[in-house]
């Protein structure tokens, strides 16, 4: 059986031919293609036009799936579902830019520069003529900031909100919709510091944060399937401690390491849709781009971190070699 | 939320969801064009020290939490009590005509040493500014701080008349309140990281509501190394790797000895961080290195220059400034001294790297410093570059006690020095606010 061959499971057939199937021995479509018709036939005991069609079907199914990652990652491109965030490093390990409809989370260690990269897609959008929500959480980034980083005449595609409470932040996404259906349609939404909010909420009980978790993220997935809304979300970082045996501990516990997390964890994000991106520095002006996941359809295994250094004159990290 | 709300209620789940809806339309924020508000956060109070507004990126920018963490006796209230005066100049000279709110937290404020600065220093005088536009609160507890936050503040603030609003609120200092007897464990830690949540709330929404600048000054802590096992690298960020980027400064030897105190908790909360270091290094200071400081006039024989002739041969002390991160500029570090006007850089001859050299450098025995320093400012034939920059530097990593020594004198030579007012009333110089963007 090779490896990237599809199940034959995934086909549109009634049980009882798939059971039949496995029974003889069929495991994938590329086991079925490699056999004829009529072998077919006979082995399931079924008349030739029935082996036929199903013949088609994994056929069919053949046809639709070779390409791989990367040339899908470029079709997607050229037809502009996916959007190059400016930022060469951060476009490689998403495997070429920010694709429409999803979310990236970026997170990193106080004064990284997950927000200038926020404000570079930002700027990546506006140059398609193509509109932004963007919502600060933490005064990390003023309009005069954002302003200065734009092209001149971009302003007009920029809608800016402050929130700094829980509460205000779940008012925003619970209309998010009024937003999202005015004329023309918004088609990036940037929440910058989304972790900010809950410290107004830390004596909320765990079941109530979930909760909250679980409404952020069906009105992410509402607003990705229906309004074709590309997110970004920005988050600060908190420590977990792990013991010696790699399992949580406390900070009491001897031999603990505090390791370093973003810090409202995945819930609030639709999985499917979720790229998650750390920037981990490894000086003041070097460090590494570091997948933490990526949307559920995608292959399993992860990236490699890709490194980056930020010049003199730009605060968006670009690569080591130029 | 409104299942939830429905079931405690014990209402009708269409009740409910239309009460929320209500709810929200009710409170919805509407969204603002860009275009309309492109100047927010343009808004800064000039430190004084063109330098030193470069490097913070036009200087103090309301509608932030900046932090000024350093040692004692480094130089961070003085950057308070400096700022709060500056703010008060009009725009033309790099304020916002505007007002203070200086918290203390275990001292009062140093009304003395503020008569000080507002004498020495160039751009101010009294006709400008004065005391009674400090306004000054103690909190003594983290209690007294939140309710003094949460309540009192903002109706102050909403209350202040519109010719000289509150623009600046310095609290001086977060850590003293955070000071206990109890060893660290984890029950200590989750009660500081709400603390420190729940005023950090406080401060942001001040910030943005009323555009004001918050400066919180805050301590540092001796940096102690821990071995790392090579195989915990692999297992994602580490703190202790991480914090040296977030929590110390690199530019010069030694500068890294110390870290930020109040831990990731705090440092995730401020826009911009800044580390003053007594780095130990003395120079003889000249007017170059001042650059084109605006002096006083008629008090040509400054301040700045008379210490040194007080303390006869001794070379001033080098203090270390370093933007370690803001959300407004890049890293950067900068030397300045403490003189009687506050804060003062000093002219960046050297590029970071032959910096760190002279540093590393034995001092030099075979050419001693020149006495004094006016001897430098009339020489031109002595090449700028073999001066001895840093005569004192290992000299004090044996003793650091000469520096606490040093800085008393400096209290007792304030206490001293008392000009009469007139010398520098109305000035009237107009130097226009810096104008870095």
């Amino acid at each position: 059986m090779s490896l990237d061959s599809q199940p034959l499971v995934s086909l549109p057939l009634p049980p009882a031919t798939l059971s039949s199937l496995a029974k003889a021995g069929y495991e994938t479509v590329d086991d079925l293609l490699s056999s004829t018709v009529e072998v077919l036939a006979e082995e399931l005991h079924v008349p030739n036009d029935t082996a036929q069609k199903i013949f088609a079907l994994a056929e069919k199914r053949k046809e639709r799936v070779p390409l791989s990652q990367v040339v899908s990652m470029l079709a997607s491109k050229a037809t502009g579902r996916v959007v190059s965030t400016t930022c060469a490093p951060l476009d490689q390990i998403l495997g070429g830019g920010i694709s429409r409809a999803h979310v990236l989370e970026l997170s990193g260690p106080p004064g990284t520069v997950k927000e200038d990269v926020a404000i570079g897609i930002v700027k990546a959008f506006s140059d398609l003529n193509e509109r932004t929500i963007f919502v600060d959480c933490q005064n990390m980034t003023s309009p005069a900031k954002i302003y200065k980083n734009l092209a001149n005449g971009a302003t007009e595609l920029i809608r800016y909100i402050r929130i700094h409470t829980i509460t205000e932040l779940m008012v925003f996404l619970h209309t998010l919709d009024v937003h999202l259906n005015t004329q023309p349609k918004p088609s990036l939404l940037v929440i910058n510091s989304i972790s900010f909010p809950f410290h107004s909420a830390s004596s909320l009980s765990m079941q109530t944060r979930n909760s909250l978790f679980d409404r952020i993220k069906q009105a992410l997935t509402k607003a990705c399937a229906a309004h074709d809304l590309t997110v970004v979300t920005t988050t600060q970082m908190a420590t977990k401690f792990v013991g010696l045996d790699g399992f949580p501990a406390n900070f009491d516990a001897a031999g603990s390491r505090g390791v370093m997390l973003p810090q409202l964890g995945p819930s609030y994000l639709p999985d499917r849709r979720t790229s998650r991106v750390v920037v981990a520095p490894s000086s003041q002006i070097s460090g590494v781009l570091r997948a933490l996941s990526r949307p559920l359809h995608q292959s399993a295994t992860l990236p490699p971190p890709v490194e980056y250094i930020l010049s003199s004159t730009s605060r968006i990290p670009c690569h080591i070699d130029g | 939320m409104a299942p939830e709300i429905a079931r405690r209620c014990k209402t009708s789940l269409a009740d409910m969801k239309a009460l929320v809806d209500a709810f929200c339309k009710a409170s919805l924020q509407p969204l603002q064009r860009l275009e309309e508000i492109k100047h927010v956060g343009n808004e800064k109070i000039t430190t004084g020290d063109p330098r030193l507004d470069h490097a913070l990126g036009g200087g103090i920018r309301t509608g932030m939490i900046w932090e000024v963490a350093g040692e004692s006796a480094a130089g961070k209230t003085q950057l308070a009590l400096q700022l709060s005066l500056l703010v008060q100049l009009p725009p033309r000279l790099g304020g916002l005509s505007s007002s203070a709110c200086y918290i203390t937290t275990s001292s009062t404020l140093p009304t003395t040493r503020l008569l000080q600065i507002l004498n020495a220093h160039p751009l101010l005088s009294s006709t400008l500014c004065g005391l009674s536009n400090v306004h000054t609160i103690s909190t003594p507890t983290i209690a007294a701080l939140l309710q003094i936050l949460s309540t009192t503040l903002p109706q102050f603030l909403a209350s202040k008349p519109n010719d000289r609003p509150i623009k600046l609120i310095v609290i001086d200092s977060l850590a003293e309140l955070f000071h206990t007897s109890a060893q660290t464990t984890t029950n200590t830690l989750v009660e500081r990281s709400r603390s420190v949540s729940e005023i950090s709330v406080c401060l942001h929404t001040l910030a943005s509501k009323y555009q004001v600048a918050i400066l919180v000054l805050n301590e540092v802590v001796d940096v102690f190394v821990r071995q790392i096992s090579p195989e915990w690298l692999d297992n994602g960020l580490l703190y202790f790797e991480q914090s040296k980027w977030f929590s110390r400064a690199h530019s010069i030897p030694l500068e890294d000895s110390k870290e930020v105190s109040l831990g990731l908790v705090w440092a995730n909360q401020v826009n911009a961080r800044m580390l003053l270091s007594r780095t130990g290094r003395r120079r003889y200071i000249s007017k170059d290195d001042l650059g084109t400081r605006i002096q006083k006039p008629s008090h040509d024989a400054a301040p700045t220059r008379s210490h040194q002739t007080s303390t006869d041969q001794e070379a001033t002390l080098i203090r270390r400034f370093t933007v370690i991160f803001s959300s407004v500029a890049p890293p950067t570090s900068l030397d300045y001294i403490v003189t009687e006007a506050g804060i003062s850089t000093l002219v960046d001859n050297n590029s970071s790297a032959s910096q760190t050299e002279q540093v590393l450098a034995p001092p030099s025995l075979e050419h001693p410093a020149p006495p004094v320093a006016s001897v430098l400012e009339d020489d031109p034939s002595i090449p700028r570059s073999q001066l001895p920059l840093d005569v004192g530097f290992a000299e004090d990593l044996t003793n650091a006690n000469l520096e606490v020594a040093e800085d008393d004198e400096w209290e007792q030579y304030w206490k001293d020095y008392d000009l009469p007012e007139h010398v520098y009333s109305d000035a009237g110089f107009d130097v226009g606010a810096p104008t870095v963007n």
